[in-house]
């Protein structure tokens, strides 16, 4: 069995990472990291490597940690929608490689695609908010999109 | 390709991918967009220089 003190250690700072990414208030944040880590103190014997790796099984702790959080109701911050529950994860996926393919097609997009990926995915902006910061009309920035989509898709082999 | 994209960049924030964070800083070097948080407003005066703040704010992650 894992060593819960050696887990802390390892994971620490990507779990906190993670949440402070998510979570504005720091106190929150330091609450959510703590109840994390409880839950991989309970449920340590119930992990299996065989059906998902360590940082899989942390993350996905890690994530329903911070849903739970925002389902619990917190008036002055709202559930990022990139990171609904209704979005299903295929943990298969969720791999280093994964994202270094991601980087690699993302390079091979043209600048204006690349930055509205980037803004709608990893930051969760609308696009009528990505559109005003590139200095693009909606229209624009909507047919960019579904360009860039069409053309990550040919590159990752999706 | 929305999901799977929304699942990366969301698995990115836990994993902080060396090649895919150089990506998307350079996104954001493009663009001021860092929001100044609750907690880090606390740290700022009325008439503080939240540039610098930014700046060393960057710097200790």
């Amino acid at each position: 069995m894992a060593d819960l003190e050696l887990i802390y250690h390892d994971y620490r700072n990507k779990v906190m990472g993670y949440i402070r990414a998510r979570v504005r208030r720091y106190a929150d944040a330091e609450d959510l990291c703590a109840d994390v880590f409880e839950k991989i103190q309970r449920k340590l014997d119930e992990f299996d490597a065989a059906k998902a790796s360590m940082n899989t099984w942390i993350f996905t702790i890690t994530r329903n940690t911070v849903i739970d959080y925002f389902r619990r109701g917190k008036p002055s911050e709202e559930l990022d929608e990139n990171l609904s529950d209704e979005t299903e994860v295929d943990e298969g996926l969720l791999r280093t490689e994964t994202l270094s393919e991601l980087a690699g097609a993302l390079r091979a997009l043209p600048d204006e695609m690349r930055d509205i990926v980037v803004l709608r995915y990893y930051d969760g902006k609308p696009l009528t908010e990505i559109a005003e910061m590139m200095g693009l009309s909606y229209g624009a920035v909507k047919l960019r999109h579904q360009s860039a989509l069409v053309r990550l898709r040919k590159l990752m082999h999706v | 390709m929305d999901n799977f994209l929304k699942s990366l960049f969301d698995y990115q924030m836990f994993e902080e991918q060396k090649d895919l964070q150089s990506v998307i800083d350079s996104v954001h070097a493009r663009y001021t967009m860092k929001e100044l948080t609750a907690d880090d407003l606390g740290y700022v005066a009325a008439a503080g220089a939240p540039e610098s703040f930014r700046k060393d704010k960057k710097q200790e992650r």
